[in-house]
């Protein structure tokens, strides 16, 4: 008898071979008690493999977080329901417990109400202080701003005197060259008109 | 992935941990036997996925790329393991039964240690006691409920190398199981007798 390949009976297991495969398989198990005895010991295997359950992830913090909210605010809403249950029954069953609920109340927001306008009362004066200091700490730095800005434009204007200065000598020096340049040339001048008369007459007597 | 890539997107990235960090865990844990292992494993995973995230290349499935890093990092792991375990077997003394394991996590963990071995823990060490690349395509096949052509993708093997290796991973496995499936319920019927 031909038995099916190992490789067509995986298909067969996992459900993945073609009708016409599985027709085919089926047909050759019913046959074959070999090939059947070995599937079912395959079956019976990966039946077990679904015994291994695995431990629940950790849960990331972040993700515990929005649950950690609504449970806080649950119980905040739980709390407050108990409280006012409470009040209210203890109202019906205790009219004198109620007032002096009522007075411990109305001191409470007296108290409340002091220590709203003392916490007003300081922070106003807190902040009072804060702003005078930090107007005078942007003073200071203006003025340094200021005394910077003087020390650098008088840098500025010293530099240009001592260019004007030094620009001036260089012109003066050049005039005077200039002015030397100009008697060495008149003397030349004249020496040559002085020779030029001496010359003509050398010409005439010859 | 593409926002991860190209803007560093804490926020994509967030959302695709979201998205994957479970059939993560359940790969890394079923793939080394031990839920802390396959914890950490996981953040590796992760932690691989945005350090490599510029050589992403949007070719072929996002699934695909990230199961093949997980599955990687759970090999680097497994041989790290093996290598350390034959390190310390030469150090002391030559294997005296001449049993070469070639499994990581076979061992039972300590809370089972002291508990008779129930089901669970029968197939957990049958699986880690079987070779790598066979307890592979089972883990992906029965837990991950993949199709055989999406492993043969993932692992980059031909179709019937899948088919073969999944063949030879339920005959062994079945090995391995059967005797000790088979004892059980006559253990069960022992210690009832002597109760």
């Amino acid at each position: 008898m031909n038995h099916p390949k190992p490789e067509e009976w995986v298909q067969y297991v996992f459900g993945e071979a073609s009708s016409a495969s599985h027709r085919r398989l089926q047909e050759h198990l019913r046959e074959c008690g070999e090939c059947r005895q070995e599937i079912e010991a395959w079956q019976r295997s990966r039946g077990c493999l679904n015994a291994w359950k695995l431990p629940r992830m950790q849960r990331r913090p972040e993700a515990l977080a929005p649950l950690l909210r609504w449970a806080v605010a649950t119980s905040f809403i739980l709390m407050l329901g108990f409280g006012l249950g409470w009040l209210t029954s203890v109202r019906n069953s205790n009219a004198g417990f109620q007032n002096a609920l009522d007075r411990a109340q109305s001191q409470t927001a007296h108290s409340l109400a002091a220590l709203e306008a003392r916490l007003a009362k300081t922070s106003g004066a807190e902040t009072r202080q804060l702003v005078q200091g930090l107007t005078v700490m942007l003073e200071r730095a203006r003025e340094e701003d200021r005394r910077a800005a003087l020390a650098l434009f008088r840098d500025l204007a010293k530099q240009h005197v001592a260019a004007y200065v030094a620009l001036r000598k260089d012109l003066e020096r050049l005039a005077s060259l200039t002015e030397d340049e100009i008697r060495q040339a008149r003397l030349t001048l004249v020496q040559l008109v002085d020779q030029t008369p001496t010359n003509e007459g050398e010409t005439t007597k010859q | 992935m593409w926002q991860v890539k190209c803007h560093d997107d804490h926020r994509a990235f967030d959302q695709l941990v979201a998205r994957w960090e479970k059939p993560i865990y359940r790969l890394c844990t079923r793939m080394t036997g031990d839920p802390h292992l396959g914890e950490d494993l996981k953040q590796e995973t992760f932690a691989r996925l945005f350090e490599k995230r510029k050589n992403y290349q949007p070719t072929g499935r996002f699934s695909t790329y990230l199961w093949r890093i997980g599955l990687n990092i759970c090999h680097d792991e497994l041989r790290r393991r093996k290598r350390r375990r034959e390190f310390v077997a030469d150090g002391v003394e030559a294997d005296e039964s001449g049993r070469q394991e070639d499994y990581p996590a076979d061992d039972p963990l300590p809370d089972v240690q002291t508990v008779a071995l129930e089901e669970c823990e029968l197939v957990r060490q049958a699986l880690v006691q079987l070779p790598e690349i066979y307890r592979t395509v089972l883990v992906l096949r029965h837990f991950e409920d993949m199709k055989l052509a999406k492993i043969a993708e993932i692992l980059d093997l031909p179709e019937g190398t899948v088919h073969s290796r999944t063949a030879e991973a339920l005959v062994r496995l079945s090995r391995l199981l059967e005797p000790k499936l088979r004892a059980a319920p006559s253990d069960k019927t022992e210690e009832s007798s002597v109760i």
